[in-house]
């Protein structure tokens, strides 16, 4: 594995420690520095507060030229979140560059959740409810995050 | 600069591999103008358009060819990705509905068929996507330099107008090198024509010059908020490219090789990126105003130019050179028949560094619509 992703993603576990944004956390997996844990909690005063999110996300030796691939382990109902986790979000996809670490990663996604897209949806149904039905959706919601306690 | 004097297919179709990124480029650079009026979001509206703006849209993104493989497929097949809340007031910015931003609410009637229309047309796109997308990798990243001629007869079946112009190109330049139409041409046409006349100056002032240049550019990052982690390994790889020159470890051919090579050939792109990025933050008060109504900087840069194969415009050019003092003057080629010369735009540094770039000849660049060659001017 090149030593170049390796050092960054060291650099980038250094900065999330020192300086962890508000509401997220995240680390490698002690035996694989290319695989990480991480958890968002969801965003104050939105339908996902109170929920903890776990995530995994996987590298590989092209970071950070190449984005890392991102998932949602915990239950999730969004807009633009596929039903197995995986997220649909421009800077992991066509928009990425190496601008971006681990800490501001997560910190779009923290950003998504309170701030769906609901015109290219993931998940139509979350998509629909959220436009048309915004009570139902945040009933939905409420049941993932009671469900991310578990 | 306009897509719209991009000359025809037909036109310039002369079996040559660089024409079709022409077109490719042309249109990426119309999506990326920040000058642009803002266009309907509707997909139904301008469908042609629209076609050709995400399929530059999905190149862009296999262009850098392994991303295909390791974004999950699945993601990248059907559906749109959603801007970034971070980066989302942009998306208002960008006209297509492609991958990257939010259309506009719209009524929800015709929504379904709508989307099924759009997962076939992403289907046909990323079929045409991957043809496109070997026709750029049969170029280098950067060429062989060639006698002027081969330009003229690319225009051979095609128009006058280029002709004629190349005529008059021809009587003070001899030669031009060719770079993947990727969309990172500037930059990388930049950075080649850079260090090769710094080697070739064969002058310790010019490159001692240029490396305090580069070694300024990490104060420039800093005070324009970028984190160290995030640029420092590949500043390490541009520095040690010029402290080569200076160790008397490049020849021309050596130069050519390094710079078709993917990796540190993207490392001085995404550097030549960031630097131009971080001079815009810089004097964000002088160029926001060029940008789309209400687009902020950060955001603007963080969608178009941090990101590799965006491709550049005037800004962006007026940016690096000034923040790495290279004077580069560039002769912009269309197909309007309205002059007959080729029009020269010079982009001088504010500041000349006493004794140092005074003796550092600018660096020559040809722009047609979308694309960005190197050019040679006579002895």
């Amino acid at each position: 594995m090149s030593t170049e992703a390796r050092r960054r993603l060291m650099r980038d576990f250094k900065r999330l420690q020192n300086e962890p944004p508000e509401g997220i956390s995240g680390a490698p997996c002690p035996d694989n520095i290319l695989l990480w844990n991480a958890v968002i909690f969801g965003p104050a005063e939105t339908p996902f507060e109170d929920g903890t999110f776990k995530l995994a996300l996987q590298f590989d030796e092209n970071y950070p030229n190449k984005p890392p691939s991102v998932k949602f382990i915990s239950k999730m109902f969004h807009p633009n979140v596929y039903a197995n986790g995986e997220l649909c979000l421009d800077i992991l996809q066509n928009r990425w560059s190496p601008t971006y670490d681990v800490a501001a990663i997560l910190t779009s996604i923290q950003s998504l959740l309170h701030d769906p897209n609901p015109n290219s949806p993931a998940n139509a149904e979350a998509a629909n409810l959220y436009r048309e039905n915004r009570k139902e959706y945040i009933r939905r919601v409420k049941e993932i995050v009671e469900s991310s306690w578990e | 600069m306009g897509g719209g004097e991009e000359p025809s297919r037909e036109e310039i179709h002369d079996g040559s591999t660089t024409n079709q990124e022409e077109n490719t480029n042309a249109q990426q650079n119309v999506e990326s103008s920040p000058n642009l009026p803002e266009k309907p979001v509707n997909a139904e509206e301008d469908s042609s358009k629209e076609t050709k703006k995400i399929l530059d849209e999905k190149s862009n993104e296999n262009t850098e060819g392994t991303n295909v493989e390791q974004a999950q497929p699945e993601i990248v097949d059907n559906a749109q990705a959603v801007s970034a809340p971070v980066t989302e007031t942009t998306s208002v910015v960008n006209p297509s509905p492609g991958p990257v931003e939010a259309p506009k609410p719209e009524d929800t009637a015709n929504k379904d068929a709508a989307h099924e229309d759009q997962v076939k047309f992403q289907q046909n796109l990323e079929y045409e996507i991957s043809i496109k997308k070997e026709e750029a990798e049969r170029t280098p990243l950067v060429c062989i330099s060639e006698d002027i001629q081969k330009l003229y007869q690319e225009y051979e079946q095609g128009s006058d107008v280029y002709r004629n112009k190349i005529m008059k190109l021809a009587e003070r330049h001899n030669k031009i090198r060719r770079c993947r139409g990727d969309g990172n041409c500037f930059y990388r046409a930049f950075g080649f024509a850079w260090f090769e006349r710094i080697l070739l100056s064969n002058n310790l002032t010019i490159l001692r010059t240029a490396l305090d240049s580069l070694i300024a550019t990490k104060t420039l990052l800093k005070s324009s908020g970028y984190q160290p982690l995030v640029y420092d390994d590949i500043y390490d790889v541009v520095e040690e490219q010029m402290k080569a020159i200076e160790r008397g470890e490049r020849d021309d051919s050596m130069l050519l090789a390094i710079f078709q090579t993917d990796d540190i050939s993207n490392h001085i792109v995404w550097y030549l990126r960031v630097i131009t990025a971080a001079y815009l933050k810089k004097y964000r008060q002088e160029y926001e105003p060029f940008l789309e109504f209400e687009t902020e900087m950060d955001q603007y840069c963080s969608k178009y130019v941090e990101v590799m194969d965006q491709e550049a415009d005037h800004i962006h050019v007026i940016a690096l050179t000034k923040a790495l003092n290279v004077p580069v003057e560039i002769a912009y080629m269309s197909g309007s028949d309205t002059m007959e010369q080729v029009n020269f735009h010079e982009f001088y540094p504010d500041n000349e560094p006493a004794g140092g770039n005074i003796t550092l000849k600018p660096l020559v660049l040809l722009y047609r619509p979308g694309h960005y060659d190197i050019l040679y001017r006579k002895e």
